[in-house]
């Protein structure tokens, strides 16, 4: 996909984004776009939406997600075996949402997405998105005392 | 009989065709796969598949057949030579492709059958049309259904070869003479009746084009896009449009065959809104953004700015008079707002976010054609959204888009 590309997709999103009264902005590298959202005990969470790809039918897919742990990589440090069953777990339990890992060569990020087909996105329905995964990155980031996303 | 040069041509062609097929013409990915040696091996294989399953037109066999493609090449000299082909099927259908030496027209029996002269001019001069634009040189029909192209791409593709039929009639409709015998062709080919008691007006067919266009409205639907050639009405109806602006006075022809493109634009966007650049161009909204923009934009009673007089009938639906529709909008605004919601609620499917946005962008277009979007308009742009299940707090966010994009051209 081109960067011409994604920038059409994103803002696309952020008019449905508009739509559903949700305030964001396509962040500077242009692969995103970002919105904040404020939860209950004065937690917050950022939520991210990526094009990801094209639905066999030619529809846009979209990927609405939002961080909720970063792991340092090294001999002691990444996704530990147990952590992963967990995710796995939490995956099975939950609905609207699921976990994932996005590596970078030094980081493991664990992050609670969800799919969606942009074409046919209402806005209600991007709005229970994003606090579907909003929800789901935040509990899991609370259940380690943090509050960094 | 006078010859056609590629200039002559050109006069007459179709300019989306010309724009679309540049732009595919250009596209690294196309570019690719035309080369590739799957394609060129296509290139070699239509004239063997047809020598092998159909017979080749010869003087001796089929005479008026090959009078007629005598005289077609006669009057296009420039173009390959051409070898005619009759298969057999009851469908009547013709096409073109290329091969290594020569042009291959290729005729069903039921085409040659059921066609009078002019008609079968009309068919044959459609598909020497094809060659003459060069529309062979990029084998749409492989490149749509080619699993290396990207859907986006492939709609491309579809949308110019849409394109490129329209120019392919106006080809055949210059070559036969005869809007009557172009329209009776047509309606043949697509109805597949060939009784001689029927009587095809072409105005009658051509009229058809409105009925469908406000079906398709209704319905909200867009997934006409991979078609490869437009509808039949919509295809009678650019006919018609094209013969009359070229028939009419030398002096006056440019401007009236833009106006028919611009017009042929638009309803060629009909079947892929995505092909329309201009937000106002969705041809889907138009009614939203003319019925909306004129209740947005009277509602401080001064007179209207003369921009957005332009902007108003730029999306004005067919059939409306605009100062009598402005009278109305001054004295009973609530008409305007009440055919606003009607289109809303009417249509079959649900409208998409995206369409919402657009129609609330089109509205600010409309009202900030002045350079400005005052606050009464704001208010009643608001009401408008409300109407759509928008928000107020939804409604100014995408307000403050819109001046965020600077999108006013004023």
């Amino acid at each position: 996909m081109t960067p011409e590309e994604k920038l059409v997709i994103l803002k696309q999103v952020e008019s449905v984004a508009a739509l559903a009264g949700l305030r964001g902005a396509i962040d500077n590298t242009g692969d995103h776009f970002a919105m904040g959202f404020d939860l209950a005990a004065g937690r917050t969470q950022r939520i991210f939406v990526r094009p990801t790809g094209t639905a066999p039918d030619g529809k846009t897919v979209i990927t609405v997600f939002s961080p909720a742990r970063s792991l340092t990589k090294g001999m002691f440090g990444g996704l530990g075996r147990q952590e992963a069953i967990d995710i796995l777990r939490m995956n099975e339990a939950m609905f609207f949402a699921r976990f994932g890992i996005y590596e970078t060569p030094s980081e493991v990020t664990v992050v609670a997405s969800l799919d969606a087909v942009l074409e046919t996105l209402d806005a209600n329905e991007l709005r229970t998105h994003a606090y579907a995964v909003a929800n789901a990155a935040d509990q899991y980031e609370a259940k380690f005392s943090t509050n960094r996303f | 009989m006078t010859c056609m040069t590629a200039a002559d041509r050109n006069a007459w062609r179709y300019p989306g065709d010309t724009r679309l097929m540049a732009a595919l013409a250009g596209d690294a990915l196309i570019q690719q796969r035309l080369s590739s040696p799957a394609y060129k091996q296509v290139r070699n294989a239509n004239r063997t598949q047809l020598l092998a399953g159909a017979v080749m037109v010869e003087r001796e066999v089929l005479p008026h057949l090959a009078v007629a493609v005598d005289q077609l090449q006669a009057r296009l000299p420039d173009l390959k030579p051409v070898e005619c082909f009759v298969f057999t099927s009851p469908e009547i259908n013709a096409f073109i492709s290329e091969g290594r030496t020569h042009a291959v027209v290729g005729l069903s029996s039921a085409t040659v059958n059921h066609l009078d002269a002019e008609e079968l001019t009309f068919v044959l001069g459609h598909e020497f049309g094809h060659a003459g634009f060069g529309h062979l040189d990029m084998l749409a029909g492989h490149l749509a259904v080619d699993a290396a192209v990207p859907p986006a791409a492939t709609m491309r593709v579809r949308a110019w070869q849409r394109s490129a039929e329209i120019s392919a009639d106006r080809a055949g409709l210059m070559l036969c003479g005869s809007l009557a015998a172009a329209a009776r062709a047509l309606f043949k080919v697509a109805s597949g009746i060939v009784s001689p008691a029927v009587a095809v007006a072409p105005d009658k067919f051509a009229g058809q084009w409105q009925r469908l266009v406000d079906e398709v409205i209704l319905d909200g639907e867009r997934e006409f896009h991979h078609f490869s050639h437009p509808f039949p009405p919509l295809r009678m109806r650019a006919m018609q449009l094209f013969w009359n602006a070229w028939q009419g006075s030398a002096s006056t022809r440019g401007e009236s065959m833009r106006q028919v493109d611009e017009t042929i634009d638009r309803m060629l966007a009909t079947m892929d809104p995505a092909v329309a650049t201009d937000r106002l161009g969705d041809p889907l909204l138009s009614g939203h953004f003319f019925w909306g923009g004129l209740y947005v934009v009277t509602s401080g009673g001064r007179d209207l700015h003369t921009a957005e007089l332009t902007r108003l009938a730029s999306v004005a639906p067919p059939g409306i008079e605009i100062d009598a529709a402005i009278a109305e909008a001054r004295s009973t605004p609530e008409r305007c707002r009440d055919r606003f919601a009607a289109g809303f609620r009417d249509r079959r499917r649900k409208f998409t976010a995206l369409e919402l946005h657009r129609i609330v962008f089109g509205l600010l277009d409309v009202a900030s054609a002045d350079g400005e979007v005052s606050p009464p308009e704001l208010e009643r742009l608001r009401e408008l959204a409300g109407l759509l299940e928008i928000s107020h707090e939804a409604c100014d966010l995408v307000a403050s888009q819109y001046q965020r994009e600077n999108r006013h051209d004023a």
